[in-house]
């Protein structure tokens, strides 16, 4: 047989693929589109919420010294708890030179930041 | 008819579910016997196509026109499949497990010949690469250009792939007993 006309033949079946039939795929990836979307949106919500506490803990630099020591505090931590505590204060000290208008957009940048890590 | 174009618009734009869905429904045919022809198993391919139809829902943003739209999801579908095989580390277990197991099933097609039945079970006998570039060159008309592109495949490659598969293709279908290694 020409092998000319061979390839010619395979080549024109070649060109007919078969096609898979539907059969409700497409509903299935619609619905898990849907669940991405209702996931999306809850992770945007938190974020929000989270910049929403953010700013109101920027409010008030001297009610983050007395978390992180109440939380120091109840962690058992007693070999580490003097440097720790030394960071914090300075941490303390430090917010309170700084202005709460600066403060506050240093905090909400890095909300920003952090939101848009998360819709990349 | 809404055109793909206005509906890729559409899904951009808006992030319409909808408009993606017809997207879907208008290349689902074509990305699954793709994806059927490399996994040789309807169920894996049918898992690895609705990553791809999510994956590129998540990066339509990532779209830019340039080439066509199937091209784009070709390429997704085949990253997709590729990344599937790394994560399971069975490249050598699936080819060889899908190749002698896979049953055609005729039912999951829209219609189907004698020859192309044939041609179906023949393709199960080439290694992927060959698979691939003889599917997206021959069966959906991509130039060896394209498919070096939608692959990231070097165009020599694409080119002895599809010579060397189209060889063994032309083999299995002449001889009489060709297809009894993959029935």
């Amino acid at each position: 047989m020409n092998d000319n006309s061979d390839f010619n033949q395979l080549d024109a079946l070649l060109a007919q693929p078969a096609v898979i039939a539907d059969r409700g795929f497409s509903e299935r990836v619609k619905q898990r589109m849907s669940k991405s979307n209702t996931a999306r949106r809850n992770v945007f919500l938190i974020t929000g919420f989270c910049w929403l506490a953010l700013v109101l803990i920027a409010a008030s630099p001297q009610a983050i010294y007395a978390d992180f020591s109440t939380l120091a505090l109840s962690l058992d931590i007693s070999s580490l708890y003097p440097s720790v505590l030394n960071q914090f204060q300075s941490l303390s000290s430090s917010a309170q030179q700084l202005p709460y208008p600066t403060l506050a957009a240093a905090l909400l940048s890095l909300a920003a930041v952090a939101s848009m890590v998360v819709r990349a | 008819m809404i055109s793909e174009s206005a509906l890729i618009l559409r899904a951009l734009a808006r992030h319409d579910n909808d408009a993606f869905s017809a997207l879907v429904r208008m290349h689902q045919g074509k990305i699954r016997a793709y994806l059927v022809r490399l996994c040789r198993s309807y169920d894996l391919a049918d898992d690895i196509a609705q990553e791809t139809f999510l994956t590129a829902f998540r990066k339509l943003q990532s779209y830019k026109g340039e080439g066509n739209f199937s091209g784009w999801l070709f390429r997704i579908a085949h990253n997709c499949f590729l990344q599937h095989i790394r994560k399971t580390k069975r490249r050598i277990e699936i080819t060889e497990q899908f190749g002698t197991q896979q049953e055609l099933q005729t039912e999951q097609y829209d219609s189907l010949s004698t020859e192309q039945m044939d041609l179906e079970q023949a393709l199960t006998q080439l290694n992927p690469d060959e698979t691939a570039t003889i599917t997206l060159c021959h069966s959906y008309g991509y130039s060896h250009q394209e498919v070096s592109d939608i692959l990231d495949m070097p165009l020599g490659s694409v080119k002895s792939n599809i010579s060397r598969g189209k060889v063994k293709l032309q083999k299995i279908l002449t001889k009489p007993n060709g297809l009894e290694k993959a029935s």
